[in-house]
This record gives structure tokens, sequence and C-alpha cells, in this order.
């Protein structure tokens, strides 16, 4: 049983490493980056055009909930053509700017 | 009476109508909320930083998401079981409490000087 304390730890630290690892965000570096994202992110109620939903308001959004996003579209786990597209493009450094910048960005 | 009062007179039962029309829409809290709470908050604040926050966030895109949570065809361990359990009316009901509490995010301003 001993071990399996060990292990759960072990798992836990690891963990902990893993969000360690993640790049941190640089807010002016993401503001430039994120200049596409305001074509849509950026027009309160733009729609998406089908199906037809809004566009996610993403102000104020948790950082790291906007980074596991992006990656999401990237890998296609979260199908979405142009987000598919846009973040398919970004490094995750510029996935932690842009998150940086857009979950602090004054509102519209 | 001069003018101005006439007409602010006239158009006041229809803001009345217009209030009452925007309070009926708005919902009593949906059983299922205490499941979305414990990473979601009550009230649409993520409890971790990896959850979203969903307070004040449109509705039709709320729906949207647990929707295609439900169908598989946006992938998240997680959200793919919530969902498997949640009808039609359960999504619709959750999307619009979320979408009317205090909104914790906003649509960020493209041209600021911040």
């Amino acid at each position: 049983m001993k071990s399996v304390r060990w292990a759960t730890y072990a798992l836990a630290a690891l963990s902990l490493c893993a969000v360690g690892a993640q790049a941190d965000g640089d807010v002016a570096a993401g503001k430039h980056k994120a200049y596409t994202c305001f074509g849509c992110h950026g027009i309160p109620n733009y729609n998406n055009v089908y199906p037809t939903y809004r566009v996610p308001k993403l102000g104020g959004q948790n950082a790291q909930y906007i980074v596991s996003a992006l990656q999401e579209y990237k890998s296609g786990a979260r199908p979405h053509p142009t987000m598919h597209a846009q973040a398919s493009s970004m490094s995750d450094q510029d996935m932690a700017d842009i998150a940086a910048y857009l979950s602090t960005a004054p509102a519209e | 009476m001069n003018l101005k009062m006439t007409r602010l007179l006239a158009v006041s039962p229809l803001m009345w109508v217009a209030a009452a029309s925007f309070a009926a829409d708005t919902i009593a809290k949906p059983e299922k909320v205490s499941t979305c709470a414990q990473c979601h908050g009550e009230n649409g604040k993520g409890q971790q930083p990896v959850f979203p926050n969903l307070g004040g966030q449109y509705e039709n895109y709320l729906l949207h998401s647990l929707q295609a949570y439900k169908s598989g065809a946006r992938k998240n361990a997680i959200m793919n079981a919530q969902a498997a359990a949640l009808s039609e009316d359960d999504m619709v009901q959750l999307a619009t409490w979320y979408s009317q509490q205090e909104p914790l995010i906003y649509t960020p301003a493209a041209n600021s000087e911040k």
C-alpha cells in the first residue's frame, strides 16, 4: 500500500511540474498576437455563421482555459475550421501570450 | 403639458412591458446546476484556472458547447460524461442559467491603450 501512496505523490508532483512547465504568458506580446482574434471576438454579439451561435466572450476568461481551448482546436479535439486554422499557426508561447492578454484585456 | 412629457408618458407603459418580459425570461435555478457548480461555481466562476468562467457567457454558445460535448464532436473526458446525462431541456436550462449570472467575462476591446 505504501508504494501506491508514493506513486500517488509522484504523480501529483509530476502534474505540478507539468503546470510549472507551461509557458508564462506575456501580456504585451499577447496584445500584438491577439490582433486577429478581435475580428470576431472583439465584436459584441458577433455570430458564428453555421451553426448560428454567438462567438464567445473571452475578456476576463481564465488564461489556462484559453490555452487548453487553443490546444484542443489545434489538435482537432475541438472541431471548428476557422479556429483550427488559427490555432495551427500558434506556438505554445503564442497561446500563452494571447491567453495572458485576453484574460486581462479591458472591456469593449 | 409639453411635448417631451407627453412623449415620456406615452413611452413609459412600453418600458414596463419590456421590463416585465425580461423578468419573465429569468429562470429558477435548475437542479442540475449543483453538479456543474463543482467546477464552474453556481454563478459561473471557474473553480480552477483550467475551468472556464461561464457567468454572463452567451446563452446560445453555452448551449452549442453542451450539445457538442453530448454528441462527442467536442472531446473532453469530463464534459462528454456530464453532457451525456443531460436532456435537451436540461441543456437549455443550464445555458440560460449561466448566461444570466453576473458577467465575469466580456467582449475585450480591440483598440485600447492598455
